[in-house]
């Protein structure tokens, strides 16, 4: 396709793993469409060519993917796979696109092509290809090395967007030789056979599921699939709430009778591009559905994606694979037959490669891991040992030194060297707690255990809301008029003062440890936090809230006059 | 082999240095326009010249939608607006207050930088006040 070297390295690994998951498929055997009955969007029809794709071992795979990865130690009913949520990108993909061809029934043609429509489903239905296990706790791994990066930057060098990395990786799938052959078999074997798939077409499939297209009257179809309120966002937040229990819902017809393919004059420096680009947005009467599609997403922000137990048990397993990934390279310990030696390796893998499901649970290989699965498996998780919120610290609205101290804090969520140096001061401390004269005795058998995986700092990102400034309302409902004029949603609807409420009280980030460490520990934290380079200072409140409890070592000096839960 | 890499702090501590330096300026008043589009137009600028981009050599843009844009660049604000170095008052929205002239992570920044580096610096820093800035004490 090109010179460049990460993107070529990347599809021949690539083309290579996507041989091996298709030899001895052979979709022959399915000639006709299928109905899914689904919870969420009911019955849903699929085209024999779509069968044929899903029942492919690509999407199968998806089908031990859990969509919201070990939520359901939290909400047991969260067990709901990326299998599921693909169907009802499928299925709500066509909805906006019928949606949009309907308020236009004036024009001899649709404003979406048949063809153009089959290209839409088929770039939902491999939208998620590219995840791995527990999505996106993988996903922050094989995205964070050296290699995913240089590719992030040849990938936007050529085409000028900013994908997630499973996104990059559908769109290799895709985009692989092997693949475009498996869709030259489909046309052969009769199963596509009203609408040609030519190989401009899978460029546009892929093309649209990492947001991008090279004509900017048809941005919206990529809008569809990858934009500020694309059919997975609409999906996943219905599905989230419907499968983990908390009840959140938008109004899915209201924002389909307003959605639209709106034309935006484009920024003066991209007209070499066009002057012009078709997106997807609403008109100012749909405002509100939109607005309520938001709220949403903030809620499960905090009933789901940032619930503290939720980012504790990912923060454990991203240890695990991490750990696994490290030692696959720097050792010659045989842990088992999976191969971490470059990201595309994270394509083999689905949750079950690290969890086993069988009882008792074997866990073979490296220590330290094995002990993180048996803990996730049996669910004895770590516990909170110090809450960090805004509103636990005080004088963060006033003192210049807690504000700068506290942004030093909240770089650990980029920078894992500050992470690693702050767990060992924390540890260190802890550690010399236990083991200081009046205690060593109590916390003899605890010292034996305690160790530095058992110290997890989690800083979360606050939510960015990308649909405020990406989407563009245009200010006259008639789409026509030589007057309209357009203006970002965050005009119309303050968004900022959500995500600034968000920040300053829902917020929070968290020292997690083993139960019997918790109370060392949050000693420890609060010590190493109040100095050089943090300077951070903690209300009762942020102890308070983790129900430290210590039976075996309540009576030692050091918690003279600290009150726990009991 | 997989090398794990870092998401590069060059850019953050760049623009925390602009944002104390702006702050610290008595011809301007502690904020800057909160006008996304200008913002992010401002820093593609400064990455398609080849003697400023190593600030942010690492930020990407995304130029395929109505301007150019970087997601990263909106997380730092959100990290900075949730340590409470950024504010955004009631009721308009319209300015970012800045809450500090000081920073470590800036002073190392600035402190590190070849005589080269700090005229190209102050360059983008009279820029950034001109277009982002707001005159008056």
């Amino acid at each position: 396709m090109d010179g460049s070297t990460a993107i070529s390295d990347f599809q021949n690994r690539v083309n290579k793993l996507v041989s091996e998951s298709l030899s001895g498929y052979n979709p022959q055997k399915y000639a006709k469409e299928k109905s899914i009955r689904d919870a969420v969007w009911g019955t849903c029809r699929f085209y024999p060519w779509e069968v044929a794709v899903l029942d492919s071992p690509l999407l199968q795979r998806l089908r031990d993917i859990r969509q919201t990865g070990l939520a359901f130690l939290v909400y047991p009913t969260a067990v709901h796979t990326r299998f599921d949520h693909t169907l009802g990108v499928v299925t709500v993909a066509s909805r906006i696109v019928r949606s949009i061809n309907d308020k236009h029934p004036q024009k001899k043609d649709p404003i979406i092509s048949y063809a153009d429509h089959m290209r839409i489903r088929f770039s939902a239905l491999l939208h998620d290809v590219g995840h791995s296990c527990l999505s996106h706790v993988s996903e922050a791994i094989f995205g964070n090395t050296k290699e995913f990066q240089a590719l992030q930057v040849e990938i936007n060098d050529q085409f000028g967007v900013t994908p997630k990395p499973h996104e990059i990786m559908s769109w290799l799938i895709v985009q692989s030789q092997r693949f475009k052959e498996f869709v030259d078999e489909l046309v052969e074997k009769r199963l596509l056979v009203d609408w040609d798939c030519a190989p401009e077409d899978i460029d546009k499939i892929a093309g649209n599921i990492i947001g991008y297209r090279k004509n900017p009257s048809e941005k919206f179809h990529a809008d569809i699939i990858n934009g500020p309120m694309d059919a997975d966002k609409l999906d996943y937040l219905m599905r989230d709430a419907y499968f983990a229990g908390p009840t959140v819902v938008y109004d899915l017809d209201r924002f389909l009778h307003t959605v639209d393919a709106i034309e935006y004059p484009r920024d003066e420096i991209l007209v070499g591009h066009g002057a012009k680009i078709v997106r997807l947005s609403i008109p100012i009467e749909g405002v509100t559905a939109l607005e309520q599609i938001i709220i949403s997403k903030l809620m499960l922000f905090s009933y789901l994606y940032h619930h503290q137990k939720i980012r504790c048990v990912e923060g454990m397993y991203h240890v695990a694979l991490e750990r696994r990934v490290a030692l696959s390279s720097t050792t010659h310990k045989k842990l088992d037959s999976l191969k971490f030696d470059h990201p595309v390796c994270f394509l083999s893998l689905s949750d079950r490669s690290l969890l086993p499901d069988a009882w008792p649970p074997e866990i073979a290989g490296d220590k330290v891991t094995g002990e993180i699965i048996n803990m996730l498996v049996r669910r004895r998780l770590y516990k909170r040992a110090l809450v960090i919120s805004r509103i636990f610290i005080p004088n963060i609205d006033t003192d210049m030194q807690v504000k700068n101290g506290f942004n030093r804090l909240l770089t650990c969520a980029t920078n894992s060297e500050d992470r690693d140096i702050l767990t060992k001061w924390i540890f260190d401390l802890a550690y010399k707690k236990m083991a200081s004269k009046s205690c060593k005795n109590e916390t003899k058998e605890l010292r034996k255990m305690f160790k530095i995986h058992h110290i997890l700092i989690d800083i979360p990102k606050s939510p960015t809301i990308e649909e405020a400034e990406g989407v563009m309302i245009p200010m006259s409902s008639k789409m026509n008029s030589p007057d309209k004029k357009y203006v970002p949603l965050s005009d119309m609807f303050p968004i900022e003062k959500w995500v600034d409420a968000y920040n300053a009280i829902k917020w929070r980030g968290h020292i997690f440890t083993l139960e019997d460490a918790a109370p060392f520990v949050n000693i420890a934290a609060i010590e190493v936090l109040a100095k050089e380079p943090f300077h951070l200072s903690f209300t009762n409140q942020a102890s308070d809230l983790c129900k430290i409890t210590r039976p075996n070592f309540d009576m030692l000096p050091i918690f003279a006059g600290r009150e726990v839960t009991h | 082999m997989i090398a794990v890499s870092n998401t590069s702090q060059v850019a953050r501590k760049f623009l925390l240095a602009l944002l104390s330096d702006l702050a610290g300026d008595k011809n301007y008043r502690r904020c800057f326009k909160a006008a996304h589009k200008e913002l992010h137009y401002f820093f593609w600028k400064i990455k398609q010249k080849a003697n400023s981009m190593e600030f942010i050599k690492d930020l990407l843009f995304d130029t395929n939608g109505n301007f150019p844009h970087s997601g990263q660049i909106d997380e730092l604000l959100q990290e900075f607006q949730l340590s409470g170095i950024l504010s955004r008052p009631n009721p308009t929205y319209r300015y970012n207050d800045i809450a500090i002239d000081h920073n470590p992570s800036a002073e190392e920044f600035k402190n590190n930088l070849t005589p080269e580096q700090k005229t190209r610096y102050e360059e983008i820093l009279k820029e950034f006040k001109k277009e982002l800035g707001v005159l008056g004490s």
